[in-house]
């Protein structure tokens, strides 16, 4: 119950100083903070683009073959394109993007912490009175927003013209005409649930990583155990945003 | 106790991750001197210095520094305080994304100077302490003498009225802890500063403190002076214990030589 408690809090602090963190990077009186928040969106938002990319484009094939598939057995063959839409723009696209993120952006951010805390760098940073969430963890924090939200739709669009090209393959459904029935389908909502659910799994993994990096053990075997912890926590937390996303929007 | 000390340990009692560290010392440091901490290792001369620089708080007892009470002004009082403190880590706990030079500046940006200032009074640490030729090279790239120089620059950049070194002379050549030595003197003598040093043994201290604190334990086993101490340890048996592993220690290489 503590923990709760204490995790609580700790997600108060860091929207607290990320918040003031993006003001005074708004206004340039971060020097640092700019520098880092530069360095995070490169590594964040543009280095994964790639391997996001083919994620998208495998998935976008495997869901358009296997609902081919299975709607056509079901006689609701002509939902096709709706489903495959809605299931990767709703769904796979904040989900898929947030497993990614949080095996590779939050672990890392935990480990570093992690690391800062057993080498006293957070210490260091207490004694110079600068704040270890607006120093480490809002430049994160605020580049983890934006790249979650420009990789889910990215994956999204991608995705759905890979599945778009089989269909036009495999079904000789035409491009155009594959485009045409996206527009008709989607809709803001569809388009706000993607974006929502991903600053939802964006901040949480945030928040979860911080907080497992920070709160490490004063000995060295506790970091792999940091990591598992922000990993498998990550992964709980996505899926239950997933569920309370899916309850709410029937 | 009066406010002619910088420290001043009441009944101090810490604890970390269940753990007693620091059971109930009481020690003042008066302000201008240089004070020794030495013990075994796990004495908790680490977490004696955490205590000194309010990293923890005392879980009973009373912290004073230059006659404030920690617990008193709250956390806002001591982060205030923390300003005037300079701690010198063993490990350097220099950020790893900064150079040399960035991570002596970083601590003063909290001061409220000028962008000319800053840059003046980082180079003039530079300087002094022979950064400037590895002024652009980063933590990863640095040798543990520059490392803990850096770190020393950076915790003096501030001009603080309390030094804390937690073993920064460990692992040093002996040429490395002469200069290191001979700059705290001065530090001492011509701005004042009250220095805390955790050491192991006793060379380090007769070299350069005005004062020495024993820990065992958790427990302070001797406050004085190194002369003092000397005649103690004649007659303490736990102090010859402590001491006496150091004997041991140098003892060891030369009877099993070849």
């Amino acid at each position: 119950m503590a923990t709760v408690i204490d995790f609580l809090g700790f997600l108060v602090d860091v929207l607290l100083e990320s918040g003031i963190f993006f003001v005074t990077l708004i206004q340039g009186r971060t020097r640092f903070g700019s520098r880092s928040f530069k360095s995070q969106l490169r590594m964040m938002a543009l280095q994964p683009l790639p391997v996001v990319s083919i994620f998208a484009i495998s998935l976008g094939l495997i869901l358009s073959s296997q609902a081919v598939h299975f709607l056509e057995v079901l006689n609701l063959e002509s939902q096709t394109i709706e489903m495959i839409v809605l299931a990767l723009v709703r769904n796979f696209a904040p989900v898929v993007v947030g497993i990614f993120v949080a095996g590779r952006s939050g672990l890392a951010l935990a480990v570093q912490l992690g690391a800062m805390v057993l080498r006293r760098e957070i210490d260091a940073l207490t004694l110079m009175d600068i704040s270890p969430l607006r120093f480490v963890v809002a430049p994160t924090f605020c580049v983890n927003l934006i790249s979650m939200v420009g990789l889910s739709l990215w994956f999204a669009a991608l995705a759905v013209l890979a599945a778009g090209e089989f269909l036009e393959y495999w079904r000789q459904i035409p491009i155009t005409m594959f485009i045409g029935v996206v527009g008709n389908t989607l809709s803001w909502a569809d388009l706000s649930v993607c974006i929502l659910k991903g600053l939802a799994i964006g901040t949480l993994v945030v928040v979860v990583s911080a907080f497992n990096g920070l709160t490490i053990d004063s000995h060295a075997q506790s970091l792999s155990r940091v990591a598992t912890y922000t990993v498998v926590q990550s992964l709980l937390i996505i899926i239950l945003i997933q569920l309370v996303f899916s309850l709410q929007w029937l | 106790m009066g406010t002619g000390y910088a420290v001043e340990l009441i009944e101090a009692t810490s604890r970390v991750e269940g753990r007693t560290l620091i059971d109930s010392v009481t020690l003042a440091v008066e302000a201008g001197t240089i004070l020794g901490v030495t013990g075994l290792d796990g004495c908790g001369k680490s977490a004696l210095l955490n205590l000194m620089s309010t990293l923890v708080r005392p879980v009973s007892g009373q912290l004073l520094l230059f006659g404030q009470d920690t617990e008193e002004i709250g956390e806002p009082g001591r982060r205030a305080l923390r300003l005037g403190i300079g701690v010198v880590f063993e490990e350097g706990a220099l950020l790893d994304g900064f150079t040399v030079s960035e991570n002596i500046e970083l601590p003063l940006a909290r001061h409220g100077l000028s962008r000319a200032e800053l840059t003046e009074r980082t180079e003039l640490w530079m300087t002094a302490l022979g950064l400037m030729a590895h002024r652009d090279l980063m933590p990863y790239q640095l040798s543990t003498s520059l490392t803990r120089r850096t770190a020393l620059a950076r915790a003096l950049a501030t001009r603080p009225r309390l030094l804390i070194c937690d073993e920064v002379t460990t692992g040093l050549d002996l040429r490395a802890v002469l200069t290191f030595n001979h700059m705290l003197r001065r530090l001492r003598d011509e701005q004042g500063t009250t220095i805390i040093l955790a050491v192991d043994g006793l060379t380090q201290i007769r070299r350069i403190a005005d004062r020495v604190a024993v820990l065992h334990a958790g427990r302070l086993a001797f406050l004085g002076d190194i002369r003092q101490l000397c005649e103690h340890r004649k007659e303490d048996p736990l102090l010859q214990t402590i001491f006496d592993d150091e004997v041991w220690a140098t003892s060891f290489p030369s009877s099993t030589a070849p």
